[in-house]
C-alpha cells in the first residue's frame, strides 16, 4: 500500500516529463532535427517567467501564455533564420548547429544569471494537497498534469483535425512534393519550431513551479526529453506522454529504493528499451 | 608552402622532428609549464581519437567524456584501492574503457546518427552517476591520488609528461597506419556511402565496431594519464560535458577527417585560451558559436569541413 | 494564346547537363505530350516547370510572366499543377486528406471535391482509407484528383501508366476528356508511345535532353518516331 503514493507521485511527474519531450518529439518528428538546444530552451523559459515573475508578481501559471507566446515567436525566428538554411542530406549538421548553440545559451545564462539555484515562487500552491483516501496528492502537480494532458491534446487535434495539421503531416511526408500543393514548407516548419518553443517553455515554467534550477540545469532536461521520445516512439503523438508516465514512475520508485541515483534509473529504462524494442512503445516509423 | 607540406618526407620529417622537440622539453621548461604540455598532449590524443570516430568512421560521439573519465576512475581505482603501481594504471584505464566500449557498442550501434550521438551522450550520464554514486570512488567529493606519496612529487611532472609524450606520439602514429591500412580505408568508404561499402564487401559493423572500442580506448588512457596529472579526480570535471565542447571545437576548427586536423586545433584551442584567460565562461560561448558557424558553413555535410586545408593545402588523407 | 513557353531551357544536375536549348510551347486547353526513352530528360523537364529544378538557365513564361528561378510553391498557386511520377500520395493521410492537399494551394473553380468523386466514383467508398491501402491505379486517381483540386491552368502529368495494367491505364485515360472540359492544359509524359499520340494535338520526342522531333501524332510516320526515341 505503501507504494501506491509513489507511483502516482510518478504519474503526476510523468504527465510533465511528457510534455518536456513533446517539443523534441514534434521538431524531430517533423522536421528530422534534433535540438540539443532544447534543455537550454527549458532552462531560458524558467529564468523569463522568472523575471516576469518578479515584474509582475504574478502567480507562474498566468504567465503561461505569455510565455508561450514569446518562445513561439522565438523557435519562428530560430526556424527561419538559422535551421532552415541546414536541411539536407546530412542530419548531423543542424545537431551540430543545436550543439553550438546550447553550448552559447547555457553559457551566456551562466555569465548572466550565475551558479545560483533559483526556483519560481508558486504561492501556496506547492503546499495544498487533496486528502484521497489512500494518499495525500499535491494540487501543484495535478495541476500540472492537467495542463500537459491538454497540450497534448490540443496538439493532437491540430495536427490530426485541421487544414493546417494536415499540411504539417503531409510536409513531413515529403516536402519537396507538398510545393505542387502551393505549400512553403519553410514556412511550416517554422510554425512547427514555434509551437514545439511554446510547448516547450510552458513545460519550462511548469518545472521551474515544481523544481529548482540553474543555467546548467538544461542538459539533464534535454536528455530526459529524448529518452521520452525514443521510449515513446516515432511516428506517435501519444507515445511520449505513455514513455513519460513510464519514466516518471520508475525516476520516483528509483528514487525511493535508491536515494542519491538521481536519473540513474529513467537512464537504465531507456537503454533496456533500446535493447528489448528499438521503436519504442507505439513506434510506426524507424529511426 | 604547399609543395613543401605535399613532400613525400614531409609526414614522417614533421613527426621525427616533434618527437625529438618532446624529448627535450622536460630539460628546457618549469613544471609548470611541463605541467600545461603535458595537458596538450593528452588533449591533442583526444582530439586524435575523436577524429578517428567522426572524421573517419562517420560516428558523432558527444559522450567522450564516457570513456576520458571512466579512464581517469581506472587509473585511481587501480592504484588507489588495488595499490598497484601508476604504469598498471594507465594500462588498466585502456583496458577497461575499451571492454565497456565493446560491451556498449552493440547498444548503441543500433542508432543512428542523432540518436546515437545524444545515446552516447545518455551513457556518459549514466556512469557520471554510478561513480557519483559509489563511495568507494570517493562519491560526490572526489578522491587524491594516493600513489603520489611513493613518489618523487619533484619528478611526477616529467614522468606525467613523459607517459603522455608516449601516449600521444604512439597514437598518432598508430592513427597514420591504420588510415593507411585496410581499416582506415574502410572506415572512409562506411563513411561516405555505408551501403555502397557494404556491397563492396566490407564488413561496416566490425569496422566501426573497432574504431569505437580503440578511439575509447585510447581516449580512457589519456583521460587516465590526465586526473593522473591534476593529482585529483571529481565526477564533475571528470564527466564535464565541455570535454565534448573543447573535443568538438578543435576538430572542426582543425579540420574533420584529416591527420593534420586535430593538431592545428589544438595549438589554436590552447592559443585562444591563453588569450582568454579567467573568461571560461565566455571561452564556452564562442567554442558554441564556432560549431554555429561550421554548421552553416559546412560545405558537404560534417565529413566535408575542411577549412584550413583550402589555404594551407592538403597534407595528408 | 500561348500559356505555357519555353526558350532555350537548360538544366543541369550537378555538373550534368540534363536537357540541352529546350524550346516549345502550349496553348490554353491543348493537351501536349512528351515521349522518349529513360534518362532522355523528360521528368527533369517536368521538374524545371514546376520549380523544383534549381539549376536552370532560359526562360520559362507561363501565363505572360517568367516563373524561371521562381519558387515552387508560387509556381503552384499560380496554376500549374504537378501529378509526380510514382504518384508521391501522402502515407500518413487518408484518400480524402490527399485530396484535400490540392486545397492548400487556394485555388477555385470547377474542381471541388464533390466534382472530383463525380469524376472518380471508386474513391468516394476509400475516402477514410490510409492513400497506401489502396491499389496502384486507385493511387494514381488520387494522385490526379489531388492536381486538379488545385484547380490549375495546366495539368503537369509524368507518367500515369507507370507500374499500372493495360486496363487501368485505359480507364484513367478514359477520364482525359472530362478533365479537359474544364479548360486546362496537360503536358503529360507518357511511356506508351501510341497512348500518347491518341490523346495529344502536339508530340515532342525526347533524345538525350534535346527535342529531336515534334508534330502531331497523326502527322508521324513510325519511322520517324522510332529513329528520333532511339537516336542513330
Amino acid at each position: 500500500m505503501d507504494w501506491i503514493p509513489t507511483i502516482l507521485n510518478g504519474l503526476l511527474l510523468g504527465g510533465l516529463y511528457g510534455l518536456l519531450g513533446l517539443g523534441l518529439a514534434l521538431v524531430f518528428g517533423i522536421m528530422r532535427i534534433a535540438n540539443i538546444a532544447h534543455g537550454e530552451i527549458i532552462v531560458m523559459a524558467a529564468f523569463f517567467g522568472l523575471m516576469l515573475q518578479r515584474l509582475t508578481g504574478l502567480n507562474p501559471l498566468l504567465l503561461l501564455p505569455v510565455v508561450a507566446l514569446v518562445f513561439f515567436g522565438l523557435g519562428y525566428v530560430l526556424q527561419i533564420g538559422l535551421l532552415n538554411r541546414l536541411l539536407g542530406e546530412d542530419p548531423l549538421v543542424p545537431l551540430l548547429a543545436t550543439f553550438g548553440l546550447s553550448t552559447m545559451l547555457r553559457n551566456l545564462m551562466g555569465q548572466g544569471f550565475g551558479a545560483d539555484i533559483h526556483r519560481l515562487n508558486s504561492g501556496r500552491l506547492p503546499f495544498i494537497s487533496l486528502h484521497m483516501g489512500f494518499a495525500n496528492i499535491g494540487v501543484l502537480p495535478l495541476i500540472i498534469l492537467a495542463i500537459s494532458t491538454a497540450s497534448f491534446v490540443v496538439l493532437a487535434l491540430v495536427i490530426g483535425r485541421t487544414g493546417f495539421g494536415r499540411m504539417v503531416r503531409a510536409t513531413a511526408d515529403n516536402f519537396h512534393v507538398v510545393q505542387m500543393q502551393g505549400v512553403n514548407y519553410s514556412r511550416i516548419y517554422a510554425l512547427v519550431m514555434g509551437i514545439a518553443f511554446a510547448l516547450t517553455a510552458i513545460a519550462g515554467v511548469l518545472l521551474g513551479m515544481r523544481t529548482t534550477f540553474t543555467p546548467y540545469s538544461g542538459v539533464e532536461h534535454m536528455l530526459l526529453a529524448f529518452e521520452v521520445v525514443v521510449i515513446g516512439g516515432l511516428g506517435s503523438l501519444w507515445g511520449p506522454l505513455l514513455a513519460g508516465f513510464a519514466l516518471g514512475v520508475v525516476h520516483l520508485v528509483g528514487l525511493r529504493l535508491d536515494p542519491d541515483s538521481g536519473l540513474l534509473y529513467p537512464d537504465l529504462l531507456f537503454f533496456l528499451v533500446l535493447l528489448v524494442r528499438p521503436q519504442g512503445f507505439a513506434g510506426l516509423r524507424q529511426t | 608552402m604547399k609543395t613543401l607540406l605535399r613532400h613525400r618526407f614531409a609526414v614522417p620529417a614533421a613527426g621525427i622532428s616533434a618527437c625529438i622537440v618532446l624529448a627535450a622539453l622536460p630539460f628546457v621548461l618549469g613544471s609548470g609549464d611541463l605541467g600545461l604540455a603535458t595537458e596538450i598532449l593528452l588533449v591533442f590524443t583526444m582530439a586524435q581519437m575523436w577524429n578517428l570516430l567522426a572524421g573517419y568512421a562517420g560516428l558523432l560521439s558527444l559522450g567522450q567524456a564516457a570513456f576520458i573519465g571512466m579512464g581517469g576512475y581506472a587509473l585511481y581505482g587501480v592504484t588507489n584501492l588495488l595499490n598497484l603501481p601508476i604504469y598498471a594504471g594507465i594500462l588498466a584505464a585502456f583496458v577497461i574503457t575499451a571492454l565497456v566500449a565493446a560491451l556498449i557498442a552493440p547498444l548503441l550501434f543500433r542508432l543512428r546518427d542523432a540518436y546515437f550521438a545524444i545515446g552516447t551522450w545518455v551513457f556518459a550520464e549514466i556512469v557520471h552517476i554510478l561513480v557519483t554514486k559509489s563511495d568507494a570512488l570517493g562519491g560526490s567529493s572526489g578522491m587524491p591520488l594516493l600513489a603520489i606519496r611513493n613518489m618523487d612529487i619533484d619528478q611526477f611532472p616529467v614522468i606525467s609528461f613523459a607517459c603522455a609524450a608516449v601516449l600521444s606520439a604512439g597514437a598518432m602514429l598508430f592513427a597514420s597506419l591504420i588510415i593507411r591500412a585496410r581499416l582506415g580505408l574502410a572506415l572512409m568508404a562506411v563513411r561516405d556511402n555505408p551501403l555502397a561499402a557494404a556491397s563492396a564487401g566490407i564488413d561496416v559493423w566490425r569496422s566501426r565496431f573497432l574504431a569505437f572500442v580503440l578511439s575509447a580506448g585510447v581516449s580512457g588512457a589519456a583521460g587516465g594519464i590526465y586526473f593522473m596529472s591534476t593529482l585529483f579526480i571529481d565526477p564533475n570535471a571528470a564527466f564535464d560535458v565541455n570535454w565534448t565542447v573543447i573535443l568538438l571545437f578543435i576538430v572542426i576548427v582543425g579540420g574533420i577527417g584529416t591527420l593534420s586536423g586535430p593538431a592545428i586545433g589544438t595549438v589554436i584551442y590552447f592559443g585562444l585560451r591563453q588569450l582568454l584567460l579567467g573568461q571560461q565562461g565566455w571561452f564556452l560561448v564562442l567554442m558554441g558559436g564556432v560549431a554555429v558557424l561550421a554548421a552553416v558553413f559546412a560545405p558537404r555535410g560534417i565529413s566535408g569541413m575542411r577549412f584550413l586545408e583550402r589555404w594551407v593545402g592538403q597534407t595528408a588523407p | 494564346m500561348k500559356l505555357l513557353e519555353l526558350n532555350g531551357l537548360n538544366a543541369f544536375h550537378g555538373d550534368l547537363q540534363a536537357l540541352h536549348d529546350v524550346s516549345f510551347a502550349i496553348v490554353e486547353g491543348e493537351v501536349v505530350a512528351i515521349i522518349g526513352a529513360n534518362g532522355a530528360g523528360k521528368t527533369t523537364l517536368m521538374r524545371s516547370i514546376a520549380g523544383l529544378l534549381p539549376h536552370r538557365q532560359g526562360e520559362i513564361i507561363f501565363d505572360g510572366a517568367s516563373i524561371s528561378g521562381k519558387r515552387a510553391d508560387l509556381i503552384s498557386r499560380q496554376g500549374i499543377a504537378s501529378v509526380p511520377e510514382g504518384r508521391c500520395l501522402y502515407p500518413s493521410l487518408s484518400v480524402e486528406e490527399n485530396l484535400k492537399m490540392g486545397l492548400a494551394a487556394g485555388r477555385r473553380g470547377y474542381w471541388t471535391l464533390q466534382t472530383v468523386y463525380e469524376l472518380f466514383p471508386a474513391l468516394k467508398d476509400l475516402r477514410r482509407r490510409p492513400a497506401t491501402a489502396i491499389s496502384g491505379g486507385q493511387q494514381q486517381m488520387v494522385a490526379i484528383g489531388r492536381a486538379l483540386l488545385c484547380n490549375p491552368r495546366l495539368l503537369l502529368c509524368d507518367e500515369l501508366s507507370l507500374g499500372l495494367a493495360p486496363k487501368i491505364v485505359a480507364e484513367i485515360y478514359a477520364c482525359f476528356a472530362r478533365i479537359r472540359q474544364s479548360g486546362l492544359a496537360i503536358l503529360l509524359v507518357e511511356q506508351d508511345v501510341t497512348r500518347a499520340l491518341e490523346v495529344s494535338s502536339m508530340v515532342h520526342c525526347f533524345l538525350k535532353g534535346r527535342i529531336s522531333l515534334s508534330g502531331r501524332g497523326d502527322a508521324l510516320g513510325l519511322a520517324a518516331i522510332s529513329h528520333a526515341y532511339f537516336g542513330g
